[in-house]
């Protein structure tokens, strides 16, 4: 039995955010609003801090029975060492992004808007990750659908309304495909709870066609090629707190949810070509993602279709996963701790730079660097991350990846590895050539801007580059977590 | 030969209304018909739950029913937030024509009209 506290802080996990949305809903302040959310995002980095270092420690799952209710008619959370981690870097990343949002809407009735909608998604966030429930999972991956959704449409403009509408159709046909896979599951086994689920799990049709729904759902949820098409259009025209929030850490959850009923739950199934078609959508995606950023004319365009391509390689760690589980696991997870900093404080830099510039069409941005020198620094820092250069959290990914790969026998995901890489530093260089050359060009830029409101992104800059430095102690953390 | 029991009947009948959602989803254009597709897709998913529960006719199952009860709250909701969304798109559109076809007016010479017309329509909530 673990101790009180952590049994207790994880049913919190949901309770607290939940609380906190409804809370921001009804107090009329906006000044009360932050201050609670600053509060509790505080809050949650704390418990979840304890929260992973028990979990790694003790090297086994956190079993929370919630109500006393034993599965299979309770439902139980658990917090499990991928789960840990992916809690840590939601209410890190979440912190960062609360003390950003801050000081970045300029109009009251916007950001009373944005605050209880934010807490909707950061309780659906953390739902799906201690959920141990395959319908309560559901319900969490609806909740953080429908916050998206909304968090997208309160940004007000035409654009934004048609790219969240066709994010909320994309997203509840992915969700109801999800369902579809519960219902067959559900047929065949009868049981929800993802351990019990785990043992009873055979190799027949049904359990292969449930399999096929989640993954097709999930697939349009975490947008892997060929079923990216809407995230470009949701993630550039979103604000900027919301875009950095769904690239870095909502598509994740679905990719979370497709990794553990893949090599968790319904493992017998899953067979070598599987996984290697798996592999080669995550290699399209690489390489036609970031081929599309370097072809797009705005900057958070630029930043969307990157994303595109930072999933593929999560997909291409699948086809490892057959051969060596341990290394390919820490791989993934590895990867989306980097990219996930790395691509919110990208986010976030280039939210700033659009708002000081009142725009951001790339061509008109030439040597806006001796205006807003800390956006472009950190943007800088963060691209350095996509791309691999070493001291950074990306380089120390992309190298347990190419290990893992040729370890297994599979070196040809290797050459994929490195024209990914090659083009991801041509799209991000682009960006880089364009705002520190021609200063004599740069924009004269109207009305006040400041930069106070990018500590949160320093911060989250510095960690892609504090776990690049520390590879050898987080790697041997998440190894243990097995 | 197969007896055709309540839950094989549920079953082909929810894999009719699959069909039907799924091609309503993808042929149509029309972006409030593919939300009226997307409902008729978790009609059909319930329909699987119902099944489920009476795969034993003598013992009912309760849990599909709650399963099917919170995703038809689930449904509901989405379907209002679409709703909702679709017609602030509306409005987006219509804003947009008034404003060609007062463009088109601008010729006969009224700006006057023209800003008067604006100010209600252009900037809804």
């Amino acid at each position: 039995m673990p101790p009180t506290f952590y049994v207790i802080s994880t049913p919190l996990l949901l309770v607290l955010p939940l609380f906190t949305a409804i809370l921001c809903f009804v107090v009329p302040s906006i000044s009360i609003k932050r201050y609670i959310s600053i509060f509790v995002a505080v809050i949650l980095v704390i418990i979840c801090i304890l929260q992973a270092s028990y979990v790694l420690d003790s090297a086994e799952p956190l079993h929370v029975i919630v109500g006393g209710w034993e599965p299979p008619l309770g439902i139980k959370l658990v917090v499990n060492g991928f789960g840990s981690i992916m809690l840590l870097m939601t209410s890190i990343i979440g912190l960062a992004i609360t003390f950003y949002s801050i000081h970045y809407f300029e109009s009251n009735d916007k950001e009373s808007r944005f605050w209880p909608l934010w807490w909707f998604l950061i309780t659906g966030l953390l739902g799906v990750f201690v959920s141990s429930d395959i319908f309560n999972t559901y319900i969490m991956l609806e909740l953080l659908g429908l916050a998206s959704v909304s968090l997208i449409a309160i940004q007000g403009t035409q654009k934004a309304l048609q790219a969240s509408y066709q994010y909320l159709l994309v997203g509840l046909l992915g969700s109801l495909l999800y369902l579809l896979g519960v219902a067959i599951i559900y047929r065949t086994y009868g049981v929800l709870d993802n351990e019990l689920l785990a043992e009873l799990a055979q190799n027949n049709l049904s359990t292969k066609l449930a399999l096929a729904f989640i993954t097709l759902g999930m697939m349009m949820k975490c947008a892997l090629f060929p079923l990216h098409f809407w995230l470009p259009e949701a993630h550039s025209n979103a604000s900027a707190p919301v875009s950095a929030m769904l690239s870095a850490l909502v598509i994740k959850a679905a990719f979370f949810i497709l990794f553990t009923f893949w090599f968790e739950i319904l493992t017998p199934v899953v067979t070598m070509s599987a996984v290697t078609l798996m592999g080669f959508l995550g290699a399209c995606a690489v390489i036609y993602g970031s081929y599309r950023a370097f072809t797009a004319p705005r900057l958070k365009l630029l930043v969307a279709y990157s994303t595109v391509a930072q999933i593929g390689y999560l997909f291409l760690a699948f086809p490892l996963m057959i051969d060596t589980p341990e290394l390919a696991r820490t791989a993934i997870i590895y990867f989306i701790v980097a990219h996930g900093c790395a691509k919110a404080a990208m986010f976030l830099s280039a939210g700033s730079i659009q708002k000081a510039a009142g725009h951001d069409r790339l061509a008109e941005l030439k040597g806006i660097v001796i205006h807003l020198p800390v956006s472009i620094f950190i943007f800088a820092v963060a691209s350095a991350s996509l791309i691999g250069l070493p001291p950074s959290g990306g380089f120390i990914a992309k190298w347990l990846l190419l290990k893992n790969a040729v370890q297994s026998g599979q070196w040809w995901w290797v050459v994929t590895l490195f024209i990914g890489g090659l083009l991801a530093s041509a799209y991000l260089f682009r960006v880089l050539n364009l705002t520190f050359t021609s200063v004599d060009q740069a924009p004269i830029l109207s009305g006040t801007y400041s930069e106070k409101k990018l500590l949160g992104a320093a911060v989250l800059a510095i960690i892609t580059i504090l776990i690049g430095l520390n590879a050898i102690w987080l790697t041997s953390m998440i190894g243990s977590s097995a | 030969m197969i007896m055709l029991t309540q839950s094989i009947l549920f079953s082909i009948c929810a894999a009719i209304l699959l069909a039907i959602g799924l091609m309503g989803f993808l042929l149509t254009s029309d972006f409030l018909r593919k939300l009226l597709a997307l409902n008729v897709i978790g009609m059909a998913i319930f329909m699987v739950l119902i099944a489920a529960a009476s795969a034993d006719p003598n013992a009912i199952d309760p849990i599909p029913h709650a399963m099917v009860l919170t995703g038809i709250v689930v449904a509901a909701a989405g379907t209002a937030l679409g709703l909702n969304l679709a017609s602030k798109i509306a409005r987006f559109a219509r804003s947009i024509q008034n404003e060609n076809s007062t463009q088109q007016n601008k010729t006969v010479g009224s700006e006057k009209v023209r800003s008067e017309k604006h100010t209600p329509d252009g900037k809804g909530k």
